[in-house]
């Protein structure tokens, strides 16, 4: 018994300090997909904090999906550690995957099935059911505006329909970690702030990491506490927004030192 | 692919659909002899058939010569399909009956030679010709008439020979044909059924009905295929990767899911055909006695059938592709196999490809079954085979998948 109540002790002592510091420890990743010459992320070195929302920005093809994949196991690294909520993510994976939300920049959904089918399907794949379940299905569509559309096929969506519920199905079972690829592309100015509102309302009370790429500098610019510039796979700043814009001082915005980074040439 | 897989089709189909015009003729196919008599009659038989081109005559296996005994327990397992004995003191027997004939006819000229005019009656002459039950009849009478006009040729010399003994002179009745037929032939099947009514093994309900059966169950590799297609496009995969410890799990679900949707296509098959055909004139399926085996076999072909669904999806990039080449490849492979044309009328080469198709393996366990009454031990090889097939297939679509897993 004393034995136990040891370990549960020094368990929770363990997950205090770790609330307090990091969630995601990433040091010298390097990813090399098998039919390609070069790296798609080239040494990077990356820690983020816990209840942070942090911005992973960078131009096509800099490599933010490809450690967003490897951060859930999706990918192998080639070369590096990855640790997410204190579990190596080569090693323990499973635990991993149960602490984690994500939504991935292509829609994963089942187009014959209608929305409510399909937030029911992936909520159950994380052990909600019932009445929570249906609760929270139905909260999230209100919530993004979608309660009228609940129970049609979700091929009769619209694009930005469908990344609406894209991003609930990766949310609804209240991860630590939530990570989204690009959640905002294609959608409206009014859902694009619904959806910005809401992502700091989980962050703010539930204490949800969200790691979070875009190529809306303005966006990324109100809604992240940190952000990370990549090009070429490799990480060129990070900061708070505000300390990167006081860095530069010929900037006024996000997006000027994106560019002045990243430069005015063309990418794949 | 869409254009590449309906050519291999035709070609296939036409070097298929040609062996059985040929008349079995190039074919040669494997014919198990027993020469128990040894004397003229059956020397002469054997050397006549071993020069025929028709047939491959095979004395002895793996140097031991064979036996009445073992030609009737090779051909029970499949293994052969054809076997004849000619039994011992047949030349004999005929040459009495020859003797008999020549000299009722001498008798008939008026030559008797003898007072003696009452023909003895003498066992007559039985050539035991051994038959799979699972070949088709139409097979059997063409392979029993070509032996029929061979051993005629040798009766009709007999007789010659005959009127050469007898009398001094050349005879005088070339243009009379002899009456032959001292020679019957009894056509067995070996079976260990209880059934004694051997017709109900050679009808075509029985050949065709679990044939197809296959063939049905392999169909679902193409909706198994382009539905994993589906999913992975649709980037559903990708949450069921990410989500908790629970991919496994799923992917069997899935896989018992296909199963079953292989097990009750097998089970409709059967209703069919025992309950359905009799309604159309047709004989009943006679399903045999071991029901184990028939579940254990259709399992074993259902996991094949879905192991190589799943390997088609994995390969395959787009679902229409996978479609196409799921029922292609299940066409090509019912005509490799022996499901519509039987393997024994196929060129060897085709044949040697046959028997290495999942399908021939499930249609040739379901005729031990239901045709050879084969218990679980005769199906055992067979289904090992199948369950190599799919868990070979299972391991192959997981690897690939390991190794282009990205997102
Ligand atoms: N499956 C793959 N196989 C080979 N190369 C890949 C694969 N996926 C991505 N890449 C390459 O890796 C690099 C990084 O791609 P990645 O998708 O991570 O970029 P990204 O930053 O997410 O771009 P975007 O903003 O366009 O989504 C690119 O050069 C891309 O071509
Ligand atoms: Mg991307």
């Amino acid at each position: 018994m004393l034995h136990e109540n040891f370990y549960s002790k020094k368990w929770k002592y363990v997950n205090i300090t770790s609330s307090l510091g990091s969630i995601i420890e990433i040091s010298g990743l390097v990813k090399q997909y098998s039919n390609s010459e070069s790296n798609a992320v080239d040494g990077v070195n990356l820690t983020v904090n816990k209840g942070s929302i942090f911005g992973l920005l960078g131009p096509n093809g800099a490599g933010k999906t490809t450690i967003i994949s490897i951060l859930c196991g999706l990918v192998k690294a080639t070369e590096g550690m990855v640790v997410v909520g204190g579990n190596n993510v080569d090693s323990g994976l499973n635990r991993v995957k149960e602490i984690i939300g994500v939504v991935p920049q292509e829609i994963a959904l089942y187009p014959t099935l209608t929305a409510k089918e399909n937030l029911e399907f992936f909520g159950k794949l994380y052990d909600l059911k019932g009445n929570e379940l249906s609760d929270k299905i139905n909260e999230w569509l209100d919530k993004l505006g979608l309660s009228d559309k609940a129970n049609q096929r979700l091929e009769t969506f619209s694009g930005g329909m469908k990344r609406r519920v894209n991003l609930i199905a990766g949310l609804l079972h209240d991860p630590q970690v939530l990570f989204l690829d690009e959640p905002t592309v294609g959608i409206d100015v009014q859902s694009r702030n619904v959806i910005v509102e809401h992502l700091k309302e989980i962050n703010e009370k539930k204490g949800i990491t969200i790691i979070y790429t875009s190529h809306h500098m303005d966006e990324a610019e109100n809604l992240c506490t940190d952000i990370a510039i990549v090009d070429h796979g490799k990480i060129i700043t990070e900061g708070t927004p505000k300390g990167l814009i006081e860095a530069h001082t010929d900037c006024e915005r996000l997006e000027d030192i994106f560019l002045k980074l990243t430069g005015k040439s063309l990418r794949d | 692919m869409l254009f590449i897989m309906p050519l291999f089709l035709i070609v296939t189909m036409a070097i298929i659909m040609d062996a059985p015009f040929k008349d079995y003729q190039d074919v040669g196919v494997e014919l198990l002899i027993v020469n128990e008599d040894n004397d003229t009659l059956g020397n002469i038989i054997e050397r006549g058939l071993k020069k025929s081109d028709v047939f491959t005559v095979i004395k002895n296996i793996n140097g031991k010569e064979l036996t009445r005994k073992s030609i009737e327990s090779l051909i029970k397992k499949g293994d052969y399909m054809i076997g004849i004995v000619i039994p011992k003191g047949a030349t004999n027997d005929v040459n009495e009956q020859v003797n008999e004939l020549v000299s009722s006819m001498l008798h008939q000229f008026g030559m008797e030679l003898e007072q003696n005019n009452k023909p003895k009656k003498i066992g007559e002459v039985k050539i035991q010709v051994y038959l799979d039950p699972a070949i088709k009849q139409s097979f059997a009478n063409t392979v029993i008439s070509s032996i029929k006009s061979f051993t005629s040729q040798v009766e009709s010399k007999l007789i010659l020979d005959g009127f050469y003994v007898q009398m001094t002179e050349e005879p005088t009745m070339n243009s009379q044909k002899p009456q032959a037929g001292f020679i019957q032939f009894e056509e067995i099947y070996p079976s260990g059924a209880v059934d004694k009514s051997e017709k109900i093994f050679t009808n075509s309900v029985q050949h065709n009905v679990p044939a197809w059966t296959v063939f049905a169950m392999f169909l679902t590799v193409a909706p198994l295929a382009s539905n994993m297609i589906k999913e992975r496009e649709g980037g559903s995969m990708l949450r069921l990767m990410v989500a908790p410890g629970s991919y496994l799990t799923l992917l069997t679900g899935k896989l018992l899911f296909y199963v079953g949707i292989c097990m009750i296509q097998f089970v409709l098959m059967m209703l069919v055909g025992i309950y359905l055909l009799p309604f159309v004139n047709l004989p009943s399926l006679v399903i045999g006695n071991s029901f184990f085996g028939i579940l254990l076999v259709a399992l074993m072909v259902s996991f094949a059938a879905t192991g190589f669904g799943v390997l088609v999806g994995t390969v395959f990039t787009s679902y229409q592709q996978a479609s196409i080449f799921g029922t292609v490849i299940d066409v090509i492979m019912a005509a490799v196999g022996g499901i519509m044309v039987p393997l024994f009328a196929m060129p060897d080469v085709m044949k040697t490809i046959g028997r290495l198709t999942p399908l021939n393996w499930g249609m040739e366990s379901f005729n031990d079954l239901f045709l050879r009454s084969a218990g679980i031990t005769e199906i055992l090889p067979e289904v090992f085979q199948l369950f190599s097939f799919a868990v070979a297939t299972l391991i192959l679509a997981w690897w690939l998948n390991r190794k282009n897993m990205v997102v």
